[in-house]
């Protein structure tokens, strides 16, 4: 069975195997070169540093943001990866991986995979879950956090760290995604395992790829990694040790085996071109094992395969022996060599070095001669468009700064103008210096082969670019005719498509911006046509020119120029406003038409004075713009709208600004002046004898203010000035009014004194008869006086007993109707003081006799005794109307049918509760126990009478419901027996009526009465025999 | 044509007593009224000038009804009414005063009072109205 199972797995150590390897679906996806794009670009161009050092965390970090991009849709994690949203990359990662990723309690507090990853390390926030997660979005395969090696036993003694690859190897697995060739992504590997230090897959085994494959079960490649050397020269630049080798070696296998095809072979290294050149098909001497006699022997034997052809050798040999073991290790290892010693490779095998040139590296290798040579070519690449804009800003710009360069140009660069040749000279260099930066930062032996040789790269970079330089500058005629052409083109386009201009013609529209766009484009283009110019130069001028003018920049270029030209129009403003108030200043009465656009803000403005304001304000406003501008500039009409909308509101707030400003004034200059000299100002109209007496007889101001606001106008004009256009002369009228009316008032009665006194005597003299005949005629009970409504209905009552009076004064300051109203009043006031007389005395009256009524009601107990609240209710009612009519019976002003309704109603609520306490007294009494009975008898403060006539009460309702439960219930229990057992004469049958006429017990009429229950058990026992023998009778 | 006397009295008589009740309850205006003319509200809400008091409020007017009676109407300015010159204008004759209603730190407002007419016309420092409150009696009773 085990051997059937072992055939069945074959394992395939570096060896063909039976099925295509078939990639995974997300790989296919993205192909190699767009992971990163083709070239990892640097960090930052400025500095002076290398590749080695552009693999910080910080980088890394910002690498992995740009690469997990690529990954759009996220997959499914196993169940106990779902304790957070992990992004789409990551969710590839755990989906592929989770089998030999780390997952312990505190990994579960991770929002991110690289936290996951860095739990197996048991630290937050280092380096190496970054750097593994790096190596799969680079690369495609993953690095194994658990502390186990497929098909390897788990050494017991080794720690799970030492199972993780360090940060330093991991650092340089990061450099090396970046240094080998780009073939090298989403080969067949699948997982980075590492051997604690001191073990190996083998012996003397460094590293080792294994692909296996089974038909029960599916691996992918494995890569094993053991402790080797690692460092990072800082001198060179370069990296040491021979991990970067057994890397290199272990990937190359895995390149070997991904781009073998199965037609020919599952190796590349078997390919012909390969093949071929060190190695023939020929016997091979191998060492086998077989068990003899139970014992296990080694013997030598012969197969056939691929062995060193030793002729071809010569020409095309091995760096390493290593190489000699096969034709695989032989690629492997030349995968390596190529990498980390070209130069020996190119010297012992250059056709190996040629193969993986042209097949994996783009034509390219790391020899140190072709590395210079990338360097001198990627620092003129594209050197002709750059040049065009160093020419431009060279020769259209300020070039008067730069200082001279240490370099050699051209002829013709010599031969420009000192400041612009100067120019160019520094811009190229600058340019060439930029690129060459770059270069260093991108290429790995870039820095060890032009480090301290930048002068002589950059001035092979301008020898070599001479011509380049020659050509372009003579190509438009010499640097005064590029000058000259891209000088009118330039003015050209400005005053054709001013930004400003697009901006103001397009401003108003809905899609601004939009349109700005596109008329700037049209515009352009149309300049260009119209200059009839075809090098390329002025289309990038023209695209440059509608790239750097975007709608924003033209928006605040506009308000910046305009807002330039505008300044001081502060004081412009202010002396317009000055002028269109001063021109409306005349006041006349009229009514307001408009606060719009000039409201006043909060300060009043005559109506005469703000329409007028708000007439010529447009007029006023194009005056002011027209004055301002006319002086200093000539401006279009757009222009002209654009500052006219701009500045309106401003003109609106000087005009506004300057009522506040005139207010101020005119408070000092006239208000106060009024106000300090009101009593002589208004001495005529204080002592008015019309406006005294109307003040007088109405206690009204009306015909004050009147003659105030007369007063006011006429005197303003002829005493202060012209009348003010910012103070109403309404408001002040009623101010004046306020503060002066006492001084009228004292005026008014000062001058009516005497015939106050002659109408005080008439009043005294009339005012009693005229109570007395109201007091006998009027039906004062026609309705139900109280102190709130009297007033009213005996004014309206006793009007009608003045109206007869004659009054025989000659009034001046009273009228003969105002004179009747005092008596009315004078005579209401009696009768009110009669009525409240009366309700003081009713009341004592009614309380009284209330009291006595209490006490008879102590005395006449009987109706209280009925245990009935209806009765004493009704009972109460009763004694209170008769004892309301008794009182209210003399009564001038009340009815004793509709006064004191709520006192009676009141007082008998208050009675029934009274009662209604007592009857629970008694009854709490009859519910409790002998000591608890006296002590609710000390309780109830009852009388001895009280207390007894209520037990008798009791006692009666109780006996009363007894002897109805007696006729009726007890009744119904006798009819019943009898109705069951009719024939007393049959013997058994008047048995069983007489067991059933005995079974009837009072204990069984116990639940038909629950109130009272003591007393009704008591008085049970006591009328027993009554009952037993009421039945007895029946038993009869 | 007793009947016909009889019946002209009656009427006359009913009239002039309608008419003293219109008088009376002329600015008074029930919750009744107010959803027969206005609808039913938009919202309504505790006032927050009176805890006993409900804010009925409609697209651009408000009222603040106590019981059955409504007590004030708020309401936004017509366009001529947006200036407080317009109404200082238009009260010219009445007696009126303007108190600070609300400051703060960056700007205040005011109340003109017209307790002749019952409005209250708040207003912010730069002249523009805000809201005009119109007292409809519903305290009175």
């Amino acid at each position: 069975m085990n051997k059937l199972l072992l055939l069945t797995i074959f394992v395939g150590v570096f060896s063909s195997c039976s099925k295509d390897y078939s990639k995974l679906s997300f790989l296919d996806k993205y192909k190699p070169n767009q992971l990163i794009g083709s070239q990892r670009l640097p960090a930052q161009v400025d500095g002076n540093s290398c590749f080695v050092d552009e693999f910080e965390i910080s980088r890394i970090k910002s690498d992995i943001s740009i690469l997990e991009k690529k990954y759009e849709k996220s997959v499914k994690v196993p169940k106990e990866f779902r304790f957070t949203d992990f992004k789409p990359a990551e969710t590839h990662y755990i989906s592929r991986y989770h089998e030999y990723m780390y997952l312990g309690e505190e990994s579960k507090s991770c929002k991110d995979l690289p936290c996951i990853l860095n739990s197996a390390y048991g630290k937050e926030g280092i380096e190496q879950g970054y750097r593994i997660y790096h190596w799969f979005l680079t690369m495609g395969s993953g690095i194994s956090t658990l502390n186990k090696i497929p098909r390897y036993d788990t050494d017991k003694t080794k720690k799970r760290i030492e199972y993780l690859f360090p940060n330093k190897e991991l650092k340089l697995l990061n450099m090396t995604s970046e240094i080998i060739s780009k073939d090298y992504r989403n080969i067949k590997i699948s997982m980075l395992h590492r051997f604690p230090n001191g073990t190996s897959p083998g012996l003397l085994v460094a590293g080792q790829y294994s692909y296996t494959y089974s038909t029960v079960k599916k691996w992918d490649g494995t890569i094993f990694l053991t402790n080797q050397s690692v460092s990072v020269s800082e001198r060179t630049n370069k990296i040491n040790g021979y991990y970067i080798h057994t890397l290199v070696h272990e990937l190359s296998h895995a390149l070997d085996f991904t781009f073998g095809k199965k037609k020919t072979s599952d190796h590349f290294s078997a390919y012909d071109k390969w093949i071929n050149l060190s190695w023939v098909w020929g016997e091979s001497k191998v060492t086998k094992t077989k068990v003899e006699n139970g014992v296990e022997v080694k013997y030598e034997t012969v197969e056939m395969d691929w062995i060193v052809d030793e002729e071809k050798a010569k020409k095309e040999g091995f760096v390493r022996g290593y190489q000699r073991t096969s034709h695989k290790e032989d690629f492997a290892d030349s995968g390596a060599n190529f990498l980390i010693d070209a130069e020996k490779m190119q010297r012992i095998s250059p056709k190996k070095l040629k193969v993986f040139q042209e097949s994996f590296y783009n034509d390219k290798t790391f020899l140190k001669n072709d590395e210079v040579k990338y360097i001198q070519d990627y620092l003129v690449e594209d050197f002709s468009d750059n040049f065009w804009d160093i020419l431009k800003e060279c020769t259209l710009e300020d070039s008067g700064f730069y200082s001279n360069v240490g370099y050699s140009f051209p002829v013709s660069v010599q031969m420009l103008p000192q400041d612009q040749g100067r120019c160019v000279k520094k811009k190229s260099v600058e340019l060439f210096t930029r690129k060459l930066n770059s270069f260093r930062k991108t290429r790995y032996y870039a820095c060890s082969q032009s480090k301290g040789k930048d002068q002589e790269i950059i001035q092979k970079a301008i020898t070599s670019t001479g011509k380049k330089i020659e050509e372009q500058i003579s190509e438009l005629g010499g640097l005064e005719s590029i000058k000259k052409q891209w000088g009118e083109f330039r003015r050209l386009l400005k005053n054709s498509c001013d930004p400003i201009v697009v901006y103001l013609k397009n401003r108003k529209s809905r899609d601004a911006e939009t349109r700005y766009l596109n008329e700037l484009e049209n515009c352009s283009n149309d300049t260009l046509a119209e200059f009839g110019a075809t090098h390329e130069i002025f289309n990038d001028e023209v695209s440059s020119y509608v790239e750097a003018n975007t709608f924003t920049k033209a928006k605040s270029l506009a308000k910046e120029s305009f807002e330039n030209m505008t300044k001081g129009i502060d004081t412009t403003f202010a002396n317009g406003a000055q002028r269109l108030v001063s021109a409306c200043s005349k006041f006349r009465e009229e009514e307001l038409n408009s606060s719009s656009p000039i409201s006043g803000g909060n300060v009043f403005v005559q109506a005469s004075v703000l329409n007028c304001v708000n007439d010529q304000f447009q007029s006023s406003y194009d005056d002011v713009i027209r004055d301002y501008l006319e002086n200093k500039y000539n401006l279009s009409e757009l222009g002209l709208e654009y500052i006219t909308q701009m500045y309106y509101s401003k003109y609106v707030s000087s005009v506004n600004k300057y009522f506040v400003e005139l207010n101020e004034k005119e408070i000092l200059s006239y208000s106060k002046h009024i106000f300090d000299n009101a009593s002589v100002i208004f001495n005529n109209e204080l002592n008015d004898e019309q406006i005294l007496i109307s003040y007088f007889r109405e206690k009204s101001l009306k015909d004050f203010k009147n003659a105030l606001k007369e007063r006011l106008l006429r005197y303003i004009p002829s005493q202060i000035g012209s009348i003010p256009t910012t103070i109403s002369i309404d408001e002040l009228k009623n101010q004046l009014s306020k503060k002066l009316e006492k001084t009228l008032e004292v005026n008014a009665q000062n001058r009516a004194v005497n015939e106050v006194r002659q109408v005080d005597r008439f009043i005294l003299n009339k005012k009693n008869s005229v109570y007395s005949e109201s007091l006998n005629s009027i039906n004062w009970k026609e309705t139900q006086l109280n102190q709130s409504n009297f007033s009213q209905f005996c004014s309206k009552k006793v009007k009608t007993f003045s109206a007869n009076v004659n009054v025989d004064l000659d009034p001046k300051y009273y009228t003969v109707d105002l004179i009747k109203s005092k008596l009315v009043v004078a005579v209401c006031d009696l009768h009110l003081s009669e009525f409240k007389k009366e309700i003081r005395e009713v009341d004592l009256e009614i309380k009284s006799r209330t009291t006595r009524l209490d006490r008879n009601n102590d005395v006449e107990y009987d109706w209280k005794l009925k245990l009935d609240g209806e009765l004493v209710a009704k009972k109460c009612t009763e004694n209170m109307s008769k004892l309301v009519k008794s009182v209210l019976g003399q009564s001038k002003y009340m009815d004793y049918r509709k006064s004191y309704i709520k006192h009676q109603s009141d007082f008998c609520k208050s009675s029934l509760k009274d009662w209604e306490k007592e009857v629970q007294k008694v009854s709490a009494y009859l519910d409790c126990k002998k000591q608890c009975q006296v002590s609710k008898i000390a309780e109830s403060r009852l009388t001895s009478a009280q207390w007894k006539g209520y037990l008798d009460a009791f006692s009666l309702k109780v006996t009363s419901s007894l002897e109805a439960i007696v006729k009726n219930d007890l009744s119904k229990e006798i009819s019943s027996c009898k109705e069951k057992y009719p024939k007393p004469r049959y013997s058994l049958m008047r048995l069983k009526r007489k067991k059933c006429l005995e079974a009837i017990t009072f204990d069984s009429l116990m639940g038909k009465q629950v109130s009272f229950k003591k007393l009704y058990e008591e008085l049970l026992k006591k009328e027993l025999s009554v009952f037993k023998s009421e039945i007895s009778k029946h038993m009869k | 044509m007793k009947f016909i006397v009889i019946l002209v009295l009656g009427l006359v008589m009913t009239a002039c007593s309608q008419k003293k009740e219109s008088k009376k309850y002329k600015t008074k205006m029930s919750v009744h009224q107010l959803v027969e003319l206005e609808g039913e509200p938009d919202s309504t809400k505790v006032s927050p000038l009176d805890s006993e008091s409900q804010m009925y409020k409609y697209d651009s007017t408000s009222y603040q009804v106590k019981g059955e009676y409504v007590q004030v109407k708020f309401r936004k300015p017509l366009q001529v009414e947006e200036t407080i010159q317009y109404w200082r204008h238009k009260f010219a004759e009445d007696d009126f005063y303007i108190e600070l209603y609300n400051e703060t730190e960056h700007t205040s407002s005011f109340k003109l009072i017209n307790k002749t007419k019952n409005i209250i016309v708040v207003f912010e420092q730069n002249g523009s109205v805000q809201r005009i409150a119109e007292d409809f009696g519903g305290n009175d009773e």
